[in-house]
């Protein structure tokens, strides 16, 4: 327990490793709020200069920047309807409208007091509860895999504005995007019509880079005249009231983040939109209407995808697999400097685990400080006139298509996919779940087909699998009630059941 | 039920646009392996281009079902699609920027990004020409310029 205290607390007595945790933890902040530039890049290209440095130096950093990067996507969410990062898609759906009203740096304060109480709760389930959560994440078959990526596409849907049938239509389309190139199974080309070019597929990057950088900035442009809302930033921290008012949400949200994070393969964003839906369904009052500026909508989502953080490290140290795509960059990180995440490392390397929680639990309190201080600043840029702000935008955008691959081919996706974004907005069909798609869609039938498999291609084997199962079976339940929940029948069934309470 | 409301000038073009799309998918989809297995590389992607197309057919029907647009003078109707579908501000925007990343390679970032920049704000700007050159110009050298310093010597990021 001395040996387990004295890793915790390296950095915090190392001036060195001190700064560089700070370091990192402003540089994720901004680099998450950039549009176009996000906390995977970031890492991806912190790791090509820290071959040379000490792996804790490196460690220290690169937790930093996750850290902040997670946190830091929500601002340009709230200021400018632009996540910075997949994990605050949910943020933008009140924290925009809540710009739109001049209470930006309100909204801002709070996703920071919350990011960092979720922090703090996926911190806490790091260090007591890996061993538990790892061992049930173990018991996960490829059919559960693809049960939760297809829950997480259904809550896209559920969050599609006006039409559900648009948002399943934008999904579907996102999947599809997810399927070109080569075959990861059987190598063979999907989708190509027959272009080398194509090969390679569509970096996701460059899709989410398009849709939320470009096609948001020729949205934009339908109000290019209208006069820019003065934010309100004098109260940046919020009232100990409202931060006590949305504590039991924040607790709720954090443990579905823990949760959520804590699988392989999921991460910050199906957390945040799951914990937004939950706050959807369980706020019978909120502040504001949802997607209205319902500071409900926000708390949700932030305490989720910052306690996804510390979620994320249980299967990246204790089993080696990456729990979204940045822990997937760090294990990369990892491997170069010669440690092998998995099951030995807490064996081999135990400072490793309590150095992360240490450097962690660190970053969290940068990012309070760093949050609450920095927003004047910040909030100024919603006031520069969006015919300035605008071109920066699409210039932002471009770079960081570019930044992927060092390939203008990126580029040419990002704006091939952001005229294609602005003419489905125009027509009524939201981004969120195309990018969803994209991102949600390999896991779903990479891990239906190995399923698939394993019953010898047999449906009814495949059937037999999703009920006999428990763990298949309780989200299998969870599916058919979300889709049955957002049907008319719902209300006359709801009506019929029981009450508890 | 409410009454159905006008169709949007352009809502039957993009959907028999997509769906048109979505079989030449499908086709491309089916040459994989065809109708084999269920865990055939195949199947996941026919099975996606199913569900679009279920679902644009749902779609185009509730488009049909809305009332068409009334008949009006041509230049009525594009006065019309300008202010729903494509502003100019839209459209000039969309031609700068392909105009950009087209001129990315001939004439590098830096050039191409400032020309880019200048001639965006110059158009979405308001006021005299004097004012938007005096603001635009040195907005968009200081723009690349900060851009270039960041990214390339501090995040060591290659630049197009």
């Amino acid at each position: 327990m001395e040996k387990a205290l004295g890793y915790f607390l390296m950095s915090w007595v190392d001036p060195y490793l001190f700064f560089l945790v700070a370091l990192g933890t402003l540089a994720g902040i901004y680099v998450g709020a950039i549009p176009g530039l996000s906390v995977t890049m970031a890492v991806s290209i912190l790791i090509s200069f820290t071959y040379a440095w000490d792996t804790n130096e490196a460690l220290a950093l690169m937790v930093g920047i996750y850290m902040g990067g997670v946190y830091g996507g929500s601002r340009t969410a709230i200021l400018l309807n632009i996540p910075g990062a997949p994990a605050a898609i949910a943020t933008a759906l009140d924290g925009y409208p809540l710009a739109k009203l001049g209470e930006a740096g309100r909204a801002i304060g709070v996703t920071t007091v919350v990011s960092f109480l979720g922090g703090f709760v996926g911190i806490l389930a790091l260090a007591f509860g890996a061993p538990l959560v790892a061992e049930i994440s173990l018991m996960f078959a490829p059919r559960d895999y693809m049960l939760l990526g297809i829950m997480g596409l259904l809550l896209v849907a559920s969050l599609s504005g006006e039409s559900l049938l648009k948002g399943v239509i934008a999904g579907a389309l996102g999947i599809l995007v997810s399927m070109v190139g080569l075959d990861t199974m059987s190598a063979q080309p999907r989708l190509t019509f027959g272009s080398s070019a194509l090969l390679g597929g569509v970096s996701y990057v460059a899709v989410m880079i398009g849709m939320f950088g470009i096609a948001e900035a020729l949205v934009q442009l339908h109000t290019i005249g209208a006069p820019v809302v003065k934010q309100r930033v004098d109260r940046v921290v919020p009232a100990l009231s409202t931060v006590l008012r949305h504590l039991p949400l924040t607790l709720r949200a954090s443990a579905i983040g823990v949760w959520i994070g804590a699988l392989p393969g999921t991460g910050g964003d199906i957390a945040a939109l799951m914990a937004y839906d939950h706050a959807k369904k369980s706020v019978k009052n909120p502040s504001r209407p949802f997607g209205q500026g319902a500071y409900e909508g926000l708390v949700a989502p932030e305490a989720a995808n910052n306690a996804a953080v510390g979620g994320a490290f249980i299967p990246m140290l204790t089993l080696g697999i990456p729990g979204d795509a940045v822990t997937a960059v760090i294990i990369a990180a990892l491997f170069i400097h010669g440690l092998r995440p998995g099951p030995n490392l807490m064996v081999d390397t135990p400072h490793l685990f309590w150095f992360t929680v240490g450097n962690l639990t660190l970053a969290n309190f940068f990012l309070l400080v760093f949050g609450l201080t920095g927003i004047r600043l910040f909030a100024k840029i919603v006031e520069v006139p969006k015919a300035i702000l605008l071109p920066i935008v699409v210039v932002l955008s471009v770079v960081g298509a570019y930044a992927i691959n060092n390939s203008l081919t990126d580029v040419y996706w990002a704006v091939g996919f952001g005229i294609f974004g602005y003419v489905l907005r125009v027509y009524g069909y939201q981004l969120g779940p195309v990018v969803l798609g994209v991102i949600l869609g390999p896991i779903v039938e990479s891990n239906f087909r190995r399923t698939m498999i394993a019953v010898r291609e047999s449906w009814t084997g495949f059937l037999l699998e999703l009920v006999s199962h428990p763990i298949t079976f309780v989200l299998l339940i969870g599916i058919l009630l979300s889709v049955l929940r957002g049907t008319p029948l719902w209300p006359r069934l709801s009506a019929r059941l029981p009450r508890p309470f | 039920m409410t009454p159905s409301r006008p169709r949007r000038p352009g809502e039957l073009g993009l959907t028999l646009l997509l769906i048109g799309s979505a079989f030449l998918l499908g086709r491309e989809a089916y040459r994989i392996s065809g109708f084999a297995g269920p865990s055939s590389p195949g199947f996941g992607p026919l099975a996606v281009v199913a569900v679009v197309l279920g679902g644009l057919a749902i779609e185009l029907l509730r488009i049909l079902r809305r009332r068409p647009p009334e008949r009006e003078p041509l230049a009525v109707r594009v006065r019309r699609i300008g202010h729903e579908i494509l502003p100019l501000p839209v459209l000039v925007a969309m031609a700068l920027l392909v105009a950009y990343v087209t001129a990315l390679e001939p004439l590098g970032f830096v050039s191409s990004s400032i020309l880019f920049l200048t001639a965006a704000m110059l158009f979405l700007l308001r006021g005299p020409l004097s004012r938007r050159l005096l603001l635009a110009v040195p907005v968009a050298t200081g723009t690349v310029a900060a851009i270039r310093l960041l990214f390339q010597e501090l995040f060591q990021v290659l630049l197009p």
